[in-house]
């Protein structure tokens, strides 16, 4: 028997046994265990997809390989839905980033699920795009574009279950500005190379002193880092104006134990794969700015904030201590190994504080493109008065959800007075003197991440609840 | 020791020291509070005892009975508005939707409410709360009755009655391994109190 006589139709028959597991699995997801009914969308597109696929029209002119590769990949995204499961998402965290989500995009707009990922931090994934790029090789165009157009969908891929990610929830912010700059590109980017782009010509003129051959490409490589510095820099701005000084504490956080003065480019041979971050000094002086961090640290220190507890004002100082220096910056380029890495990093260190300047004046623009896009429904400040009532909650190991008004009932805490209240709790209890050894503040953090999680769920019902009953 | 009534019930939730405030959060509406009781709701943690191959639950064996929990027990949470059936003679663990904070003189009581009673519902049997406990109430829910009922997150099903008592200070406030709980709440065997004479009753000491 010859085993080698028809390969492609070998794997052929395994690509088409793969679309029928992936096919059952998707269908045997149970959607009663899904957070949000968008999760239900994303199965939609997916199985769509399959079915596109498997129509004999498409199959036919098909490269058998080229489909079993595509189906590895299709892979990720079956795991992603997969994974948008109520066991390990907290309804209540994502019924909120719905509304957050809605007020940018409205019902017509794209739309989001929420799946686990096992990553640490929190990312967003442009579903539909994604898909539709990895059915290019196997799919006529008009046919993807039959099945992605009006279907757009984003997920946001949360790190773990909710009362062990307290940290992260103010980042969730920041990974939807990654779909409101998609939504906008043209105008932001083309803002960005109004106050970059003086820059950037001096930049070239250096590139091509050092050897003139070869800086066409660098300046092109160093293009696609700016523009990535740029996104992560209008993500950041969304970030503190939807969550406030809790982005701030967030993005605090993530700092510890990194180099807090280095911005860092990673190289790749595919532009669009190039990556670039500014340092989390640069950041944290940025967001110091849009989060009104002075503005809420002077607030807190008034006799009024006081009254309600002195720990407000405690925490007050205590933001107040956070380092946003970025004086000394300095800028790496990865891999070393990339014959560009040492002239970029050349021409780039330099004029680092020209960069700075010019970022900073075009975040400037896009705080006041985002308001005017938006009105200012997405990003009312946070009350002081009310992180400091839900504060005094959280020192009694109480759940932060309610203000106090004049009835019994009191009024449900905003999302953001919680996050806000609960950050700024959590973050004393991780670095104050008096919270005990590791496994005290450990114990102490977990409650307080319960606790919120409580207040959540607590504040979203009530809300329901009050809408229905005209209150 | 006194009941509380709805009189008194108001003025201690009224308090704005938090140390001496009775506190049931969220009240949804006022109407939870009755004459000498509140109305409390049924969170969305669940935990569902599962069939399985697990021989006994042995408490006096501290090796083994937190090992099997996970083949013992599935745990959920319910969202907003969704149904969950609890068959004739199931016990399942569920949570109340509020958060209980009771001061250093007040002790309390939760019992089944009269409607869901005749239902066949009982909601809990280890009924007492210490005073000085915060956290959200683990429910022993049962269906006593020969026909399924549908359960949703936000159905009031039980009463909480409080209880005046004299205290003598801190000695008297409750400081168990259940508080600040806000999700159903497996029992805990050995994680402190009386417990390490389990193992003596059973011979495994």
């Amino acid at each position: 028997m010859d085993f080698d006589v028809d390969q492609p139709a070998a794997v052929l028959s395994k690509s088409l046994s793969l679309i029928e597991k992936t096919d059952l699995r998707l269908h045997q997801l149970d959607r009663w265990q899904f957070p949000t009914s968008s999760s239900e969308l994303g199965r939609e597109l997916f199985l769509s997809a399959l079915a596109s696929v498997r129509e004999p029209a498409h199959l036919g002119p098909m490269d058998p390989v080229v489909l079993y590769n595509r189906l590895f990949s299709l892979q990720e995204l079956a795991g992603i839905i997969e994974r948008s499961s109520t066991d390990r998402i907290s309804w209540p965290l994502v019924r909120y980033c719905d509304e957050i989500w809605s007020n940018f995009f409205g019902e017509n707009g794209p739309k989001i699920f929420y799946a686990l990922t096992p990553e640490y931090n929190y990312s967003i994934l442009h579903f539909s795009k994604r898909l539709a790029d990895i059915l290019r090789d196997i799919l006529p165009d008009s046919a993807i574009q039959a099945l992605v157009s009006n279907r757009e969908l984003y997920c946001l891929q949360l790190a773990s279950s909710e009362d062990e990610n307290l940290p992260l929830y103010a980042n969730i912010g920041h990974e939807f500005g990654h779909a409101v700059f998609d939504h906008h590109e043209k105008a932001i980017v083309s803002e960005l190379d109004a106050k970059v782009g003086q820059v950037l010509v001096r930049v070239l003129s250096d590139l091509q002193a050092i050897d003139a051959t070869q800086a066409s490409r660098r300046f092109r490589r160093i293009c696609q880092a700016v523009l990535g510095i740029g996104e992560e820099l209008f993500c950041d701005l969304l970030g503190a104006l939807l969550m406030g000084p809790a982005f701030f504490l967030s993005l605090f956080e993530f700092s510890w134990g990194q180099a807090r003065d280095v911005w860092t480019i990673r190289l790749s041979p595919e532009f669009q794969n190039i990556r670039a971050y500014p340092s989390f000094g640069f950041r944290l002086h940025c967001i110091s700015q849009w989060a009104k961090i002075e503005g809420f640290r002077s607030e807190a220190s008034s006799e009024a904030a006081k009254s309600i507890t002195q720990k407000v004002a405690e925490l007050a100082v205590g933001v107040g201590t956070i380092p946003v220096n970025h004086n000394s910056d300095v800028l790496r380029v990865w891999p070393a190994s990339d014959n560009d890495a040492e002239p970029i990093r050349d021409v780039l260190n330099p004029r680092l504080n020209e960069l700075k300047i010019a970022l900073g004046e075009y975040l400037h623009e896009c705080d006041g493109f985002v308001r005017k896009w938006y009105s200012t429904k997405p990003f009312s400040d946070v009350s002081v008065y009310d992180v400091a009532e839900l504060l005094l909650r959280l020192e009694r190991n109480i759940p932060p959800n309610i203000v106090p008004d004049n009835t019994l009932l009191g009024k449900p805490a905003e999302f953001t007075a919680i996050l806000n209240a609960s950050a700024l709790f959590r973050l004393d209890l991780l670095t104050g003197e008096g919270s005990g050894d590791g496994g005290e503040r450990l114990r102490q953090t977990g409650i307080v991440e319960r606790l919120t999680a409580k207040a959540f769920e607590a504040t979203f019902i009530q809300r329901e609840f009050n809408r229905w009953a005209g209150q | 020791m006194g009941v509380l009534n709805r009189a008194e019930i108001k003025e201690r939730m009224k308090e704005s020291d938090y140390s001496k405030k009775l506190l049931v959060t969220p009240l949804l509406t006022e109407n939870q509070i009755d004459a000498a009781s509140v109305n409390i709701r049924l969170g969305s943690s669940i935990i569902i005892p599962k069939k399985t191959y697990v021989d006994q639950q042995d408490v006096t064996d501290r090796r083994t009975i937190h090992q099997v929990e996970h083949r013992l027990y599935d745990r959920t949470k319910l969202k907003h508005k969704s149904k969950f059936v609890l068959h004739p003679n199931h016990l399942i663990l569920g949570v109340t939707f509020e958060y209980l904070s009771l001061p250093y003189d007040v002790f309390c009581t939760i019992m089944s409410r009269s409607s869901w009673g005749r239902l066949g519902l009982v909601v809990a049997t280890a009924a007492a709360v210490q005073p000085g406990y915060k956290g959200c109430l683990t429910l022993e829910l049962v269906n006593l009755s020969e026909s399924p009922i549908a359960l949703y997150p936000g159905l009031p099903v039980g009463q909480l009655v409080f209880h005046e008592v004299p205290s003598k200070g801190a000695e008297a406030v409750y400081r168990g391994r259940y508080n600040c709980s806000t999700e159903a709440e497996l029992p805990k065997f050995f994680a402190g109190g009386t417990d390490e004479e389990l193992a003596f009753w059973g011979g495994k000491s």
